[in-house]
């Protein structure tokens, strides 16, 4: 029962979030092909840039250099494009993930928390994208980027079949391997995941290498969509992420979160956009009601992990009693 | 997030960094950014001609204070254990339209002030509850502050709020002795907060909860009023810093203080304040948003392009980071 209790947690708010937007914002101004086309869009830059942090969450580290990330690998795909598309965004999301690993191996080897660096990291890379250019850069040929723009099936786009693909590798190396396994083990219950064997440095460097080559994707290939990159651009990706992640049931205190959270969370992030845009408010209505709904449904999953709490010590105490010794189905994760 | 992790890790060092930091013991460190910002301005003034000008020090000064009073504010917050706040830059634009809107609409100034910061010091208080309910501090203030542009951005309808700066006379345009006014505050506040956290039991109450919260807990003290006092004091140090930073502007739109959450966890950082809580220094962090700016001068005046005075900024930040994290484990082993 209470593993249903937690499913229902990690999935079925989420879920019903998604369903109550989808329903009540969207469908009454879209038809369904449109809307769906309109949350699959969002998958290419938010739902990446999302699911590579997702897995620094799981991990129990952040990334605050996300928004520096996507930026800069615009303009170094842009830069690349000399090459051509398809070798100039692999040779961007190959940079940037390198990149990442590197961050991930500071980490590890500074024992520097994670929120520290990246918030450093955050303004170097921001400098860096200043550096490439004080203006907007473009594709000489601003075709190379119409490829990502055709429509496959009426609902994709090339860029979102690009990102689902990612989704079910990282999603399927997350939930089936044993890397991604210790992934969640370091996030959920470090001291215990590093007693048992989990190799710290190298959950750390995969965790960031993953949301520096998710970040570097993300930038090519929304750079090639939009034919140009900025390097002003995406200063507010952070608070979109953050959004999408936690909306979609993704748990900042690691060890809780699953692809499916992310996609749940970034299609949630999906319908309050498009149901904005749609109605010609202003994108920052959008930001506004996304903010109210994320302190509404954090608040919620913290009550809940609150009574989930004191139901499980109520149990503990119990067990105590019978068994006079500390019971063993105690995990770290659970204390709040 | 490694956060406790750290903290754990800290475990009984934790009473330890306390003492050490109420002792005031002089340090490598303790002395370490004093003589970085003499070097930087000895450095300044032989290679770089017009560096050293009465002139360029008041406006070295000026670009520091609207900064440097955020980042004094915002110290209390971190060395409380709460991180930053990611919202700087919404929450200054918020009091700042705010301020011109009621100066707009025709309320003596004085008045408008007195609404700003109650008004500043309640956004303050909501999200001080907020993360003493146990909410994420990141989570919280990044959410708080898209909720603010978005009102903001709602209110204004996205256009710029003026008001005539003649209805202003004192904050636009006195300056005593020829120092503008934000650099009389930006000594004010620093010296006030300086004092609040290194003389006042207050003080001693934010460095124990940001040390060793469990530690706090059992002599007593509430770590959740410690943080909704914290970030009270910060909101209201911003709404300061905003309304002298568009009194002499006399207006502005949303992107209004946009920079201004970098350069403020900048100067905090550059300061020393460990950002996991337990010490830190107001004082220091002033004199780290002075430093940032002299660095930021000094590209300028050498004509060096916005991009690498921003890496720069990053590179300095990373380093001092990276330094400290050192430092303090040398110390400890």
């Amino acid at each position: 029962m209470r593993a249903n209790a937690r499913r229902l947690r990690q999935y079925g708010l989420p879920l019903g979030l998604f369903v109550v937007l989808y329903v009540g914002l969207l469908l009454p101004a879209m038809s369904p092909v449109a809307s769906a086309y309109a949350i699959l869009d969002n998958l290419t830059v938010l739902g990446l840039a999302t699911l590579g942090v997702a897995f620094c969450m799981i991990a129990r580290e952040i990334d605050l250099s996300v928004g520096s990330t996507v930026a800069v690998s615009g303009l170094l795909a842009i830069k690349l494009s000399a090459f051509g598309a398809p070798t100039s965004i692999l040779l961007t999301t190959i940079i940037a993930g390198a990149y990442g690993a590197f961050q991930g191996f500071l980490i590890h080897r500074l024992r520097i928390d994670s929120i520290v660096l990246t918030l450093g990291t955050l303004i170097l890379l921001r400098g860096v994208a200043y550096l490439f250019t004080d203006s907007a850069l473009r594709l000489d040929d601003p075709a190379d980027g119409d490829v990502f723009l055709t429509r496959v099936g009426g609902v994709f786009t090339v860029a979102s079949i690009i990102a689902v693909v990612a989704y079910l590798v990282l999603g399927g190396v997350l939930r089936y391997t044993k890397p991604g396994r210790e992934v969640y083990a370091f996030g959920g219950a470090r001291s215990e995941a590093i007693a048992a064997g989990v190799n710290g440095r190298r959950v750390l460097i995969t965790v960031f290498c993953v949301s520096g080559l998710c970040a570097g994707l993300a930038g090519s290939v929304s750079a090639y969509q939009s034919a140009s990159a900025n390097p002003t651009s995406y200063g507010d990706l952070l608070f979109a992420v953050f959004s999408a992640a936690l909306l979609g049931g993704v748990s900042l205190k690691g060890g809780r979160g699953s692809a499916i959270n992310v996609f749940l969370g970034v299609g949630v992030m999906g319908c309050i956009t498009a149901a904005f845009s749609i109605r010609g408010s202003s994108y920052y209505e959008a930001q506004l009601t996304t903010g109210v709904i994320l302190f509404a449904v954090v608040t919620i999953d913290w009550l809940l992990a609150r009574r989930w709490a004191s139901a499980l010590a109520r149990r503990r105490l119990e067990l105590r009693h019978t068994w006079s010794g500390d019971s063993s189905t105690t995990s770290g994760r659970l204390t709040i | 997030m490694s956060r406790s992790t750290v903290a754990m890790e800290r475990g009984d060092a934790g009473s330890a960094d306390v003492r050490r930091a109420t002792v005031r013991r002089p340090s490598i460190r303790a002395l370490a950014l004093p003589l970085t910002f003499v070097a930087l301005t000895v450095i300044g003034a032989i290679l770089t001609p017009g560096f050293s000008t009465a002139a360029n020090y008041r406006a070295v000064m000026l670009s520091a204070a609207t900064t440097g009073i955020v980042a004094v504010s915002m110290t209390l917050v971190t060395m409380s254990g709460n991180f930053i706040s990611l919202a700087c830059s919404q929450s200054a634009m918020v009091a700042a339209l705010g301020f011109a809107g009621l100066v707009g609409a025709g309320v003596p100034w004085p008045i408008a002030v007195v609404v700003v910061v109650i008004g500043m010091a309640l956004i303050g208080a909501f999200q001080g509850v907020a993360i003493a309910m146990g909410l994420d501090p990141i989570i919280t203030t990044i959410a708080a502050g898209a909720v603010m542009l978005g009102a903001a951005a709602a209110v204004s309808n996205g256009a710029q709020v003026t008001f005539d700066r003649v209805l202003t006379p004192f904050l636009s345009s006195v300056q005593p002795l020829g120092i503008p006014l934000p650099i009389y505050v930006f000594v004010l506040v620093s010296a006030a907060l300086g004092w609040l956290a290194h003389a006042t039991a207050l003080g001693r109450r934010i460095l124990l909860v940001g040390a060793n919260r469990a530690a706090a807990h059992l002599s007593g003290l509430s770590a959740q009023r410690v943080t909704v006092v914290v970030f009270v004091v910060f909101s209201i140090g911003t709404g300061i810093a905003a309304i002298l930073a568009i009194a002499p502007v006399g207006g502005g739109d949303t992107t209004f203080a946009a920079p201004l959450t970098i350069d403020v966890a900048a100067a905090v950082i550059v300061g020393g304040t460990i950002l996991h809580g337990g010490r830190g220094s107001p004082l220091r962090s002033a004199l780290g948003a002075v430093i940032v700016a002299t660095i930021d001068n000094l590209m300028i005046l050498n004509g060096f392009s916005f991009g690498e005075r921003q890496v720069a900024k990053g590179v300095v930040v990373v380093i001092v980071v990276v330094t400290i994290i050192v430092l303090e484990r040398g110390g400890r082993r």
